[in-house]
């Protein structure tokens, strides 16, 4: 059974970016937390598109023309983690 | 009328009776006090503040007072009353006058939630307008007496009032509250400089309040539009290092400053973003006041 990731609806947060950075303000809690670039476009890309894990880590490294080593899934799945925490995506099981 | 046009026997009977009402800025203040340092201290640093009949509408009703009971015989104290309500725990008697300043920055960064409210001086040269904020200790006080002893114009020391688009940033010209090592600083550097009572053995340490300069206090209903915000940070024997702070870290920074930023939630949010949009950001360090004065100037220029 594979797990799809999906951001909730954006009455909940509101994101802004600059040079990549992001600040993500929870409209419930009121809270504000900084995001560093690969967060927001996890984020953006999930506010876009409901992507499985593995879809995801492709979809970043295409965009981010990272170094040749890339983005690891580890790397994603620690910030699927947070973001899942923080109230901002959701994951439905298919 | 201004403060400094009233006989002081004048002044002294007023602020202890009936108190004395004046303006600073959009704010009015009615300050009643039976301690004669405190009127003395109003007159000598609030010369140039207008002020207004005792009907006018009040802002912040400020009392400046002794406690009642035995205490006061042998260890005097103060206490400060806003609208009868007294928000903090009596201090010794000499600390009267600073009580006063400090409790007005609690009344103002307490109550005027129509603005996105930062800890944070801010200066202006030329229309345009540097926020400069910082938690205590951090030299901001410092730097920006400096800067207006040298022409720039006082916005404020402690309190930046930011429109809700923050396309402005309205004054709230007063004292500049320094501390310990930074009096001498600038006593020695700007020789002309006019301080309020040394204040010692405060929560903060030894304190006192420098004048500011007449021309800051006519502008004072002028707002300025913000161009730069600055992180200052004062470090012994460091060289002068002006260096460019990303937008989201500047963002988290002015968030972390600012008095009511969650009261406003996401309209605090929305203003915060419109600031960081229309500025640039840099983290200062410096340990050299001629040096900060020269780098300002430059930045000043650059734009």
């Amino acid at each position: 059974m594979a797990i799809l990731w999906s951001a909730v609806s954006s009455d909940l947060f509101q994101l802004e970016e600059w040079d990549g950075e992001g600040v993500l303000y929870l409209t419930e809690s009121g809270d504000t937390h900084l995001l560093n670039p690969i967060a927001v476009h996890v984020l953006l890309t999930l506010n876009d598109r409901i992507l499985e894990l593995n879809e995801l880590v492709e979809q970043l490294n295409k965009s981010f023309h990272s170094n040749s080593e890339g983005i690891s899934t580890d790397t994603i799945s620690k910030i699927l983690a947070e973001l899942f925490y923080l109230g901002v995506i959701s994951k439905l099981e298919s | 009328m201004n403060i400094g046009s009233i006989p002081q026997c004048d002044l002294l009977d007023t602020v202890r009776n009936e108190g004395i009402v004046f303006r600073i800025a959009d704010f009015t203040i009615k300050l009643q006090s039976p301690f004669p340092e405190v009127a003395i201290n109003i007159q000598k640093l609030y010369t140039d503040y207008p002020v207004v009949g005792p009907d006018s509408f009040v802002d912040f009703h400020m009392k400046v007072i002794s406690p009642k009971g035995l205490r006061r015989w042998y260890h005097p104290q103060v206490e400060f009353y806003f609208d009868g309500f007294r928000p903090f725990k009596p201090l010794p008697q000499k600390q009267a006058y600073a009580m006063f300043e400090w409790s007005l920055n609690w009344c103002i960064a307490n109550h005027m939630h129509s603005y996105f409210i930062v800890h944070a001086a801010v200066v202006e040269k030329d229309g345009k307008c540097i926020i400069l904020p910082a938690p205590p200790g951090s030299g901001k006080s410092t730097l920006c007496a400096s800067l207006v002893m040298s022409g720039w114009r006082l916005l404020s020391d402690e309190l930046a009032l930011i429109d809700s688009n923050a396309e402005n940033v309205f004054p709230v010209p007063r004292p500049i509250n320094l501390k310990n090592a930074s009096i001498d600083i600038i006593r020695d550097r700007f020789p002309d400089s006019i301080f309020g009572p040394v204040i010692k053995d405060t929560a903060k340490g030894t304190v006192s309040h420098l004048k500011p300069p007449a021309n800051s206090v006519r502008l004072a209903s002028k707002p300025s539009r913000p161009v730069w915000i600055v992180f200052p940070e004062y470090q012994v024997g460091s060289d002068v290092v002006l260096m460019k702070k990303s937008k989201a870290q500047t963002f988290m920074g002015v968030a972390k400053n600012a008095f009511n930023y969650t009261v406003l939630r996401r309209e605090g949010f929305n203003t915060l973003v419109r600031l960081i949009d229309s500025c640039d950001c840099y983290d200062f360090r410096y340990s050299k006041i001629d040096e900060a004065l020269e780098t300002f100037q430059l930045l000043l220029e650059s734009k």
